[in-house]
């Protein structure tokens, strides 16, 4: 009998494509692995001719399909902004650890921008499961608010903060969380910049509540063995995307300061 | 000649000495796995690599290719990263960090010509690497290492100017991307090399039929994993016959089944790469176990007594 090859990109068709800000696109298709992804993974998406990244895989809210949640930053990025229904994608995944729920009452989802995606399927799920999350959506403006309709309608209490005060809040996600921390939380679950996460550490270190953090790095093969993902001795890929509290403790005094470029060199975090 | 009884009694012995280095097992981190930075290959020391390698690295970065860059395929793994790697002497900083291991550090470098290996190996020779394996067989970049590792000349010339250069014991890893990789490996030792690793990945690709395009961006790229273990057999049986230096076996090594086979085919050590996907950090001491309860039941006391064996003369 012969085995399908896990890690050979599938061809996906696009069933759908909806713009969800200016520079964001939900791309959504149909793929039975990719159906059962757990919050927090990633999936590698071939764009052929143009490259194969790195995707956090979610579930579309309204149709429940697989979808991935594109910001037009690049290259490969702008061509899968230019694909439309009926075009092919190739995928592998999902790959990765994932945001771990167990047997948490109370979840606070913390989001920077774009880093709500891979929390989105926590948010949407919550109806269904034992938990309850508070989320905090942060961005710089209101244009840059993802998900905020469909977050509205899921089980969930949401503290919109934005540096321009045009949507909730006007301010930094990390002054609201140091002004209104509520003890009562079993776990907070990130995703956002760097010093973002980095400020979110110090706060978690000082109570009792557990951390979820998904980071990202540049990914080549997606797999665990190129190794141009590390971080303090960790493979994002495979030994991530989504770390905790112990695993960020080791690795804090990478984040926000150093990554590697595509040749491997390590660089200043805010290079380019 | 020890009584069957003590070895019985005794703890399998799974160190070698190869090139003058002590390792505490056979097992060998391959190249261009996890090797581009410091505190991974310090990780596989600590989940029991025997030695680590580095990725290849020469006198000047590259970025590598676009994605995708690996593909599966039937028992197998290629890839096409295009030598991605910051250049040595961004590279001979990760050291420090690799040498936390207390593990062997082998040091790969490729070139272009014949200055660029010794510029090379003498950056990472002063950074006090443990030896230097050259990668003139990296079979996906053009130019750079299928084309030297093809021709017997400019090998033996490579080899000469590495030794000339540098003190540290140099490895050669043979492509087997080559008519007569026997011949070439006798080159190599005639030239001064005090081992040589076979082999490197096999060339293939991959085309969907779907996209009906290769799946590699680089459309070729290089073959590893179980696929092509019965060729790396082959050719480290044949280069024991005629080289007297180390062979360090490599080329699917998976299972610890498969460290034996490449020993009584005449390898002193062998590589693991691809076997890493599937099996991740465990693999070193998932292979480890399996050695030694083959030792255990073979009454082998030192894992070094069975290379070779394979040869009947
Ligand atoms: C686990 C993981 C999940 C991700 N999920 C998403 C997602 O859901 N939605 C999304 O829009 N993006 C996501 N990304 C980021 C995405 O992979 C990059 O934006 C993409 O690879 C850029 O490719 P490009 O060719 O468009 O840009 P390029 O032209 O390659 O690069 C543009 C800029 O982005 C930087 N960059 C390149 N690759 C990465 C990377 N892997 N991570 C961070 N910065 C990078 C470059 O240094 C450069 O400054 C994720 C990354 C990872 C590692
Ligand atoms: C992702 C990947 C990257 C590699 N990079 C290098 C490299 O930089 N230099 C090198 O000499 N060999 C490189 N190789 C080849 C391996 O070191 C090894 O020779 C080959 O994969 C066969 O062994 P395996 O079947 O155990 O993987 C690479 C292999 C893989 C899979
Ligand atoms: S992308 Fe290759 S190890 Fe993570």
């Amino acid at each position: 009998m012969k085995k399908s090859l896990l890690h050979k990109p599938r061809i996906v068709r696009i069933e759908k494509v909806r713009n969800e800000s200016n520079t964001v696109k939900s791309i959504v298709f149909k793929d039975r692995l990719c159906a059962s992804v757990k919050p927090g993974q990633f999936s590698m998406i071939w764009i052929p001719i143009y490259d194969e990244i790195p995707m956090s895989l979610s579930l579309d809210p309204k149709s429940k399909l697989p979808m991935i949640v594109v910001k037009n930053i690049g290259e490969a990025t702008n061509a899968l902004h230019e694909l439309n229904i009926g075009d092919s994608i190739g995928i592998r995944g999902p790959y990765g650890t994932s945001f771990n729920t167990g047997s948490a009452k109370r979840i606070l989802l913390i989001a920077g921008g774009t880093g709500i995606i891979p929390l989105l399927q926590i948010a949407m799920e919550s109806n269904q499961r034992e938990y309850k999350c508070d989320i905090i959506l942060g961005a710089k403006n209101i244009e840059e608010i993802l998900f905020y309709e469909d977050l509205k309608s899921a089980d969930c209490t949401l503290y919109p903060v934005t540096e321009d005060g045009s949507l909730g809040k006007q301010g930094l996600v990390i002054d609201l969380i140091k002004k209104s921390l509520k003890s009562d939380y079993d776990v907070l679950m990130c995703c956002g910049p760097e010093p973002m996460i980095k400020s979110i550490i110090d706060v978690a270190r000082k109570t009792n509540i557990g951390l979820q953090v998904s980071l990202e790095r540049i990914m080549k093969c997606g797999i665990g063995i190129c190794g141009s993902c590390e971080l303090s001795g960790f493979r994002v890929c495979k030994d991530g995307p989504v770390f905790d509290l112990k695993e960020l403790n080791a690795m804090y005094n990478v984040l926000g300061n150093l990554k590697r470029n595509h040749s491997g060199k390590v660089i200043d975090f805010n290079t380019k | 000649m020890r009584r069957k009884e003590d070895i019985e009694q005794m703890e399998p012995d799974l160190s070698i000495e190869i090139l003058g280095l002590k390792l505490k097992n056979p097992l060998i981190l391959a190249s261009g796995i996890l090797g581009i930075s410091g505190s991974l290959l310090k990780r596989m020391a600590e989940v029991g690599a025997g030695a680590v390698t580095t990725k290849s690295t020469g006198p000047s970065s590259r970025e590598g290719f676009k994605g995708p860059v690996v593909v599966e395929v039937e028992d197998g793994l290629l890839n096409s990263l295009g030598l991605p790697n910051p250049g040595v002497s961004e590279m001979v900083k990760e050291l420090d960090e690799a040498k936390k291991g207390k593990v062997p550090v082998i040091f790969s470098i490729y070139g272009f010509d014949i200055n660029e290996y010794c510029k090379a190996a003498k950056i990472a020779s002063d950074a006090g690497v443990d030896a230097i394996e050259l990668n003139i067989s990296c079979p996906h970049v053009k130019e750079v290492s299928v084309e030297i590792g093809q021709d017997p000349k400019l090998v033996s010339e490579i080899v000469k100017s590495v030794k000339e250069t540098v003190d540290k014991p140099v490895i050669v890893k043979l492509s087997p991307n080559v008519s007569d990789i026997v011949s070439i490996a006798k080159v190599v030792e005639e030239s001064g090399a005090d081992a040589v690793t076979a082999i490197n990945t096999v060339k293939a690709m991959s085309i969907d039929i779907d996209i009906k395009k290769p799946v590699l961006s680089n459309r070729i790229g290089g073959l590893s994993g179980p696929a092509i273990k019965p060729i790396g057999l082959r050719c480290v049986y044949e280069i024991f016959e005629k080289v007297k230096i180390p062979i360090i076996g490599c080329g699917g090594v998976s299972r610890w089944s498969d460290v034996i086979e490449y020993m009584l085919a005449g390898a002193s050590a062998v590589q693991i790469g691809t076997a890493l996907v599937n099996e991740d950090t465990a693999i070193f001491e998932k292979m480890k176990k399996g050695i030694k309860k083959y030792m255990l039941d073979k009454n082998i006391g030192e894992i070094s007594s069975i290379v070779g064996l394979a040869h009947t003369k």
